[in-house]
């Protein structure tokens, strides 16, 4: 079956777990839902994965420069 | 002086520059807007097509790509607007096998109605009932007991792991009378059981990833630090949103291209774009 498949992740932060871990969440859609049913069922945007992002890179750097 | 011809076959515009070119080209030839609507003779799906209207890139990069009406079934005329056109993809609809060249594959992409092992059906046939489960199937539970058991102790009345393990002792005790054993080896048993249970969404699974690389002294903390991924199986995600009963009738299996009264593009959902 031909079913294009929409994969995204916005900057919405889901919590500060542990210290200086934000988890990003990633969501997945398939195309073929109409429009105005993407936009109103819950179960048309489905979330599957939370990536894990590191904060403190540029501080550090920053840090170590000065 | 105008001296570059427009290279589109029968357009009989020059331009003096190159830029101009270019913005007569996009603005006449290739608005996505403007869709030819000659009439194309329909093929049966059995017949092969041309060797170049085969290739993917070909029709990709194509400023008109070929478009054929779709064959009318029940099951699509319930999306078909009653005052307008819609124009499906020649290569998605079953009209043709889509072949991406050089390595010859196969791919039978079709908005067409198929089953399970993707055989075409025959137009208006009615899908087959959805499968519910058995009332005595309790999987991934044994019986009944099991599942009350399991339900009971996490759900009702919260026990703790080593309660849990108590219980589950003297059962076993009474059950030795009678050569049996208690629902559950142990509270671990019993919570493997419970994680595995399929009902509703996807199980979440997760796994750690840090810096493989040298950690020195001065290695910055997030090299130091182990991040954990939280994931579920997309190929499960996806299957569950087609399998769900709530977007029926409500579904594009196929993109198309659709027009108004007075031919012009209607965009909407996302299997009427061109990046469709």
């Amino acid at each position: 079956m031909y079913c294009p498949v929409i994969v995204g992740s916005d900057k919405t932060t889901v919590s500060v777990a542990m210290g200086q871990v934000e988890y990003h969440p990633v969501y997945f859609s398939i195309s073929g839902i109409h429009n105005t049913v993407q936009q109103a069922h819950c179960g048309a945007v489905s979330p599957g994965a939370f990536l894990a992002i590191p904060k403190c890179v540029y501080i550090e750097i920053y840090m170590i420069n000065c | 002086m105008h001296n570059i011809p427009c290279m589109v076959a029968g357009c009989p515009c020059h331009f003096k520059s190159q830029g101009g070119h270019t913005n007569h080209v996009q603005t006449h030839h290739e608005n996505h807007n403007i869709v030819s609507t000659q009439p194309i003779p329909t093929s049966t799906f059995n017949e092969q097509p041309e060797p170049e209207s085969l290739c993917l890139n070909d029709n990709l990069h194509s400023p008109s790509p070929p478009l054929s009406p779709r064959p009318q079934s029940p099951c699509h005329t319930l999306s078909q607007p009653s005052n307008g056109l819609k124009i499906f993809h020649l290569d998605l609809t079953g009209m043709y096998i889509l072949i991406i060249q050089p390595h010859i594959i196969l791919i039978p992409c079709k908005g067409t109605p198929c089953d399970e092992n993707e055989n075409p059906l025959e137009l208006g046939t009615p899908p087959p009932p959805r499968s519910n489960a058995a009332n005595d199937n309790w999987s991934p539970y044994v019986d009944e007991v099991q599942f009350r058991f399991a339900n009971f102790t996490s759900q009702s009345a919260e026990l703790s792991g080593l309660n849990c393990n108590e219980l589950l002792d003297i059962w076993a005790l009474d059950k030795m009378k009678h050569n049996e054993l208690a629902p559950f080896a142990s509270f671990e048993h019993m919570y493997a059981i419970i994680n595995s249970t399929k009902h509703g969404d996807v199980p979440w699974q997760s796994f750690k990833i840090s810096w493989v690389g040298e950690i020195t002294p001065d290695s910055p903390m997030w090299q130091r630090e182990e991040y954990e991924i939280c994931y579920r199986n997309p190929n499960a995600i996806i299957q569950d949103m087609l399998d769900n009963p709530n977007f029926n009738g409500q579904f594009d299996y196929a993109p198309y291209v659709e027009l108004d009264k007075s031919g012009k593009r209607r965009w909407n959902n996302f299997m009427s774009g061109n990046f469709s």
